[in-house]
This record gives structure tokens, sequence and C-alpha cells, in this order.
């Protein structure tokens, strides 16, 4: 075998090397030295072994969790698209609510208008249609709406019975145009005594007009008056007026069913045609 | 030349040796790597996931919220009525209204009237069946007072019927009657005194009903929607100038209860 030629300094370098082996060599036993290289190689090839087997689980549970993930990407994606479309839905919930809202609104608005309208014109409707009819054949004072007869009560006098003085013949109608719960007495006068004004106010008790009406008083635009009881009998008959003589209770529900402007019609006047174009 | 031979031998064992090991630690440093690679992705995912895992939590707890809102809303719209049979009812009073409006139309016609609601103490303005206005006012009171000295009895209420404007004023004086004496304890003049003449009392217009009654103004507006007269109708100073420069002698004014 031909030994390659190599430069001195290489020769030099190999020699010392191989001078240092064998100075171990003499030392050491080769076949120790031979043996732990080769445990050295096996231990190093066995920890690539247990490196290489750990990897493999490593990268299949990464797999696993890229699996996973992309799952929770679309989880996530499917939940934002439903947030959007709910957040949606709120939003156009809201609006239309605000339109079904003032619909509503509208609506329950339009009922109590139209409730209290109807309140209006049955009230009026119950002013302008109500008159009180006088039936002195019968003897009874009628409260009536329309045609219909709403209640009927006794009257004393029928005919009206005239008191004190004479005064304007009856007319076929007449309408209310003040009503006194209490009859007030006359107007006081004052008069002037030595440059100052004197005035006594009056006084019920000794008012004819009080005592002759009583309570209840209900004064038609004529002279026909219609109140309750008179305080003093003698009093009434001295008192200018028409009077049918109505008790307390029925002069009560009469003052209490009829109003201002309410008119007061016999019933032979208005059977002869003399109310034609009045019944309201 | 036998320990010449024998250094190369020993070189090239050593160099095979080490060659040997070089490849077992190229392997081992790639398999680690590898590994750590792995493991870095790993942590990565992990760390996303649970970034997901927190929005989820989020986004559930938007979506309940969401549904709690909407529930919320959709409950609302029940606090006003909607069901069938009140429009049912709304219909039949329409049909009463128009009923109403026939009867009444004969002598109503297109004519501007008052109406004068002394329970809810409200004042319409209209013209025909339209209402041009409305506005809050106060009626009579109620009760009564007594005159001990004379016996004399008021009642404080304002009577229902028809009435007309009879007359208008401006600036109007308030003559003043035995009752408002009686009222506040003081002795009562003749009727003729001028200590009776009071001016402002009645505000800036006046519109006579007849029979003592008036509509007139007040000192205190914050009362009004509420009985308080003494049969009078009252009125705040805006809607009386409306009503003064509308209502013509002659208009008819209804007072309902």
């Amino acid at each position: 075998m031909k030994m390659p030629q190599l430069e001195p300094r290489s020769i030099s370098f190999i020699e010392k090397a191989g001078a240092f082996l064998r100075a171990i060599s003499q030392t050491a036993r080769p076949e120790l030295i031979v043996t732990a290289g080769a445990v050295i190689l096996l231990v190093l090839n066995a920890q690539r072994i247990v490196l290489r087997k750990a990897v493999q689980p490593a990268q299949t549970e990464l797999e696993i969790l890229l699996e996973r993930r992309e799952e929770s990407t679309l989880i996530v994606g499917e939940n934002i698209a439903l947030r959007e479309l709910k957040s949606r839905d709120i939003s156009r919930f809201k609006s239309d609510l605000s339109l079904l809202t003032q619909s509503r609104r509208a609506l329950y608005e339009g009922g109590l208008q139209l409730q209290e309208e109807k309140r209006l014109l049955e009230k009026q409707w119950e002013i302008m249609s109500t008159y009180l009819l006088i039936d002195e054949e019968a003897g009874k004072i009628h409260v009536m709406r329309e045609e219909q007869s709403l209640e009927s009560y006794p009257i004393e006098y029928f005919p009206a019975q005239i008191f004190g003085p004479q005064i304007a013949a009856l007319a076929a109608t007449a309408a209310i145009v003040s009503k006194e719960r209490f009859a007030h007495p006359e107007r006081g006068k004052s008069e002037e005594v030595n440059g100052q004004l004197q005035w006594e106010p009056p006084q019920v008790g000794q008012s004819i007009r009080s005592n002759a009406l009583g309570e209840y008083v209900m004064f038609t635009k004529g002279p026909l008056i219609l109140h309750g009881p008179p305080k003093k009998p003698e009093e009434h008959g001295a008192f200018a007026h028409y009077c049918l003589g109505l008790s307390l209770p029925v002069a009560r529900r009469l003052y209490t069913n009829s109003y201002i402007g309410t008119k007061v019609k016999f019933k032979q006047a208005v059977s002869a045609g003399f109310s034609q174009g009045v019944r309201r | 030349m036998e320990q010449g031979r024998t250094s190369y031998l020993y070189v090239f064992a050593l160099l095979l040796w080490l060659a040997a090991f070089a490849a077992e630690v190229r392997q081992i440093g790639r398999w680690a790597w590898a590994l750590a690679k792995s493991v870095e992705r790993t942590e990565t995912q992990v760390e996303m996931l649970n970034r997901q895992a927190r929005e989820n939590v989020g986004l559930v707890k938007q979506a309940r919220y969401q549904s709690q809102e909407l529930e919320f809303l959709d409950s609302l719209p029940n606090i006003l009525p909607q069901d069938k049979g009140y429009l049912r009812t709304q219909k039949a009073i329409s049909d009463e209204v128009q009923g109403l409006r026939r009867k009444l139309s004969r002598d109503l016609r297109d004519s501007l009237h008052v109406i004068v609601d002394a329970k809810a103490n409200k004042l319409y303005f209209k013209k025909g069946f339209k209402l041009l206005w409305q506005a809050d006012c106060s009626v009579g009171r109620g009760g009564s007072l007594i005159d001990k000295k004379t016996g004399r009895r008021w009642v404080f209420v304002t009577p229902r019927g028809e009435f007309k404007v009879m007359a208008k004023a401006e600036n109007p004086e308030w003559k003043k009657p035995d009752w408002a004496y009686v009222e506040s304890g003081e002795p009562i003049p003749p009727p003729e005194d001028s200590s009776r003449i009071v001016l402002g009392e009645l505000g800036p217009y006046v519109l006579n009903l007849g029979d003592g009654y008036l509509i007139h103004g007040t000192k205190d507006e914050s009362v009004l929607g509420r009985p308080a007269s003494h049969g009078c109708v009252r009125l705040g100073a805006d809607d009386l100038r409306k009503l003064y420069e509308n209502a013509s002698i002659g208009t008819k004014v209804y007072i309902i209860y």
C-alpha cells in the first residue's frame, strides 16, 4: 500500500495527533475507548429516536388544534353574523315599533276624541231636545225629549192659575230664562238722607218675592213661573204670575232636569198647532 | 513506519467517529428544532383558541342581552289597546257620533258656537261640528253661602243650558255683588255705592251670558281646569282674547255637565 504524499506541515500534525493518540493508547485501553465511542453514538442515536417520537404526537396535537381553531373560527364567524343579524332586527324592530306606537297612539287618541265628541253632542242634544210639556187636561207636567216623555209629575193647578194683579196672557210656549235655587228677595233700594246714602239690605223673611216663590224657581220669558211651595201662601197670592202649583219634590225634579233655554209648552196649544216651528 | 501506519489508522477511526457523531448531533438538532417549532405553534394556536373562546363568550352574552332587549321591546306595544274589540267599539261610537251629528245638523249647521263642559272644566269653540280650539276654564265651585243677617242664600253653580252672548266689553268693571261682601265678612254697602266698582278683577274682556253669568278672565290662571268660580266661566288671558275676538254677539253658548 502506497501512502499518500503529504505536505510536511500536514505530516507533522498527523504525526503529532498520532503521537498523542498513541500516548493515550499507552495509558487507556483501546477497546475501552472504542466502546465508549460506540456508546456515545448509541446514546445519541437513542436520543434522536426519542426526539423523533416526541415530535410526532406534538405534530398530531398541533393538527388537531388547527382543526379545532378552524371550527372555532367558523363558530365565531357565525356568531358575529348572528349578532349583526340580531342588531339589524333590533334596529328594524325599533323603527317599526316607533311607527306602530305612533299608529296605536293615533288610534287611542282618535278613540278619545271620538268619545269626547260623542259626550259633547249627547249633552248638547239633551239640552236642545228637552222641553217641558204641560198637559192641563191630565193635570200633569212631562219632561219630554223629542216625542218621548221621560218623566211625568202631577200639577195642582190645571189650567195654570193666575195670581196677583192683572198680568199678560200666557203664551203657548215660553223658555226658561233664569233659575234660582232659593228665590232671592227684591233688590234693595237706597235713598239719600241728609246727603248720605241710607240702605237696608233685603231681608228674606220680609220679601214678597222670596216668600211667594220659595225654592227651586224657574222663570220663563212670560208670566209663567215654575216653583216649589211658597213660604207664605198669602204673599204668593199677591205676587203676579201664572202658577202650576208644584210640590217640593216635583219642583226639585224639574229644577234638576231642565236647563236655561228649555221650552215650556202647553199640550193643548201644541195640539192646536200653536207650536209650529218651535219644536227644537 | 509501523508507528506512522497506526497513527493514520487512529486518526481515520477518530474522523469516522466524529463524522458519525456529527451526523447524530445534526439529526438530534433537526428533531429538537422541529419539536420546539411544533410546541411554539401549538402555544400560538392555544392562545388563539383562548382568544376566540373569550370572543365567543362575549358574543353569547351579547346575544342574550339582545334577546332580552327584543323581549322588552315586544312587550311595549301591549301598553296600548290592540284587540279587535277596541276597534269594533270605536266603530260603534263613530256610528253613534254620525247619528248625533245628523240630528244636530238642523240646528247647528255651520254656526260658530261655544260649549262649556262644566264637569271637565273645558271650553270648546266650534264651527258646526268642527272643533276650532279648546281651552281650560273654571266653572262654579258649588256649595252655598248664607247671609245670617238677611237670610239670603246663594248657590255657586254654573247653570246648564243654552245661553247667548248678550254683550261684550273690554276692560270691564266689576260691580261687587252682595255675596262678595258676605263672603269676605265686610259690611254690605248700598247698591249705588261707588266702592262696589272694582277694576281689573274680570280681566281684559268680558262676555255677558245674561242672568248675571259672565265669561271673564282670572287673576289666578293656575286654578284653570278646576271648578273655582262663583258661577261664571273663567278663562286664561290668551283664550279669553281669542274668544272675545271670535265670538260675536248672539253666539250660542251651551253649558253642559
